[in-house]
């Protein structure tokens, strides 16, 4: 593989033979292999997951919806969760179609995986704010619904508080959990494309 | 899950997948140890290398030689490896005192296996030390890829592989020198 001007370079060749003496830790071939074995059941796991929950939080509004008579703020709720639910899962079998299926996208030349991987970042981050976005628009339909919930059965909370401990409670602790990770997940991908981009930056340099 | 069958059509792709690791680690163990300074960072690099070469052999149609798609492979991987990381993005932060975990010691004579592993140690160091742009090519001169192949991994031109290994060569020597000096 080396041309003739590099075979006569007597520094490159010694330290060729020296780099080419490192590695070489016993079984890890063997252990890698595994791995991507077991990495691949995991993925497989998250995407049946998802689908799963998915499919759950699908049925559970249909039968909300259904058992509503037609009340307007259950139907406006298991709606929104519905839009999401189809988005959500369109997202994971397009955007993540790799995880389903081979990709090329990490053989690619080098120009091309960038071009890739900054759109990976960028669709990312675009379906994160959509998530962000969906959140804060079921949240601006719960709180208007948990006042006229806690209203209208305000005798029954006074009497038996801990039903509005757990019911409000949960649907809070919930929606803040998801905000909480959703930002925090957006934190990490913009540090990450900052550092991607000063990456490409340094490599360009000639 | 689908059976992916590669340039041998006869060679399953778990088994084809086994084969190239079993070909290439030791490249690819060099590879992680130029860009993770710590032995748990370079066993998860080299867990996304095969996790990555996994994604991407079926899209091999043998346009060139397994080793350079390998390697190519493990470059992008680590690219986005460092952009997960904290910390700063570079240089000479990354050198540690561990390098000698790299080199094989398995078998050897004690005497023969520390003089490899003080060699092994002070060309890592030097690599690592480089800034990424110049470190990758170095790196892939030695594992030794000639100047094309690096441009095609790159995806950078031959003239810029070649300027960018002179001044990694010159910064390597100031490096090794100095470490001997020290």
């Amino acid at each position: 593989m080396t041309t003739n001007i590099e075979a006569n370079d007597p520094e490159l060749e010694t330290w060729k033979r020296e780099w080419q003496e490192l590695g070489g830790e016993e079984e890890l071939a063997r252990e890698l292999a595994a791995r991507v074995a077991s990495d691949r059941r995991r993925v497989w796991r998250s995407a049946i997951r998802e689908l799963l929950g998915a499919a759950f939080s699908t049925a559970l509004s249909f039968w909300l919806i259904a058992r509503s008579h037609g009340e307007l703020v259950t139907i406006a709720v298991c709606g929104t969760v519905l839009i999401f639910n189809g988005v959500w899962t369109t997202r994971l079998f397009v955007l993540r179609e790799s995880f389903l299926r081979s990709s090329s996208f990490e053989g690619k030349g080098l120009d091309s995986f960038v071009d890739l991987t900054r759109h990976k970042l960028i669709d990312d981050l675009k379906w994160n704010a959509f998530a962000r976005i969906a959140l804060i628009v079921l949240l601006l339909v719960l709180v208007p619904m948990s006042v006229w919930a806690f209203v209208a059965r305000y005798e029954m909370y006074r009497a038996e508080p801990w039903r509005a401990y757990v019911g409000f409670g949960v649907a809070f602790g919930i929606f803040g959990a998801c905000f909480f990770v959703g930002q925090r997940k957006r934190r990490r991908l913009i540090r990450e494309s900052e550092r991607f981009e000063l990456l490409v930056a340094e490599r360009s340099l000639v | 899950m689908t059976e992916r069958v590669g340039v041998d059509a006869g060679e399953t792709a778990e088994r084809r997948l086994a084969r190239i690791l079993s070909e290439n680690t030791r490249a690819l163990e060099r590879v992680a140890a130029s860009y993770a300074r710590t032995s748990s960072d370079r066993q998860d690099l080299l867990q996304e290398f095969a996790m990555a070469l996994w994604t991407a052999l079926p899209g091999f149609r043998g346009d060139c030689l397994e080793k350079t798609f390998v390697l190519r492979v493990a470059h992008n991987r680590a690219l986005t490896f460092l952009s997960k990381r904290t910390g700063p993005v570079g240089n000479a932060e990354d050198v540690d005192d561990n390098a000698g975990s790299v080199v094989a010691t398995t078998g050897k004579n004690p005497a023969i296996v520390y003089e490899r592993t003080q060699r092994g140690n002070r060309l890592l160091a030097a690599a690592r030390a480089l800034p990424v742009n110049h470190r990758q090519v170095v790196t892939l001169l030695l594992e030794g890829l000639s100047h094309k192949e690096i441009a095609e991994v790159l995806g950078i031109t031959e003239t810029n592989v070649a300027v960018r290994t002179n001044r990694a060569r010159a910064a390597m020597r100031v490096l090794m020198e100095s470490e001997e000096t020290e």
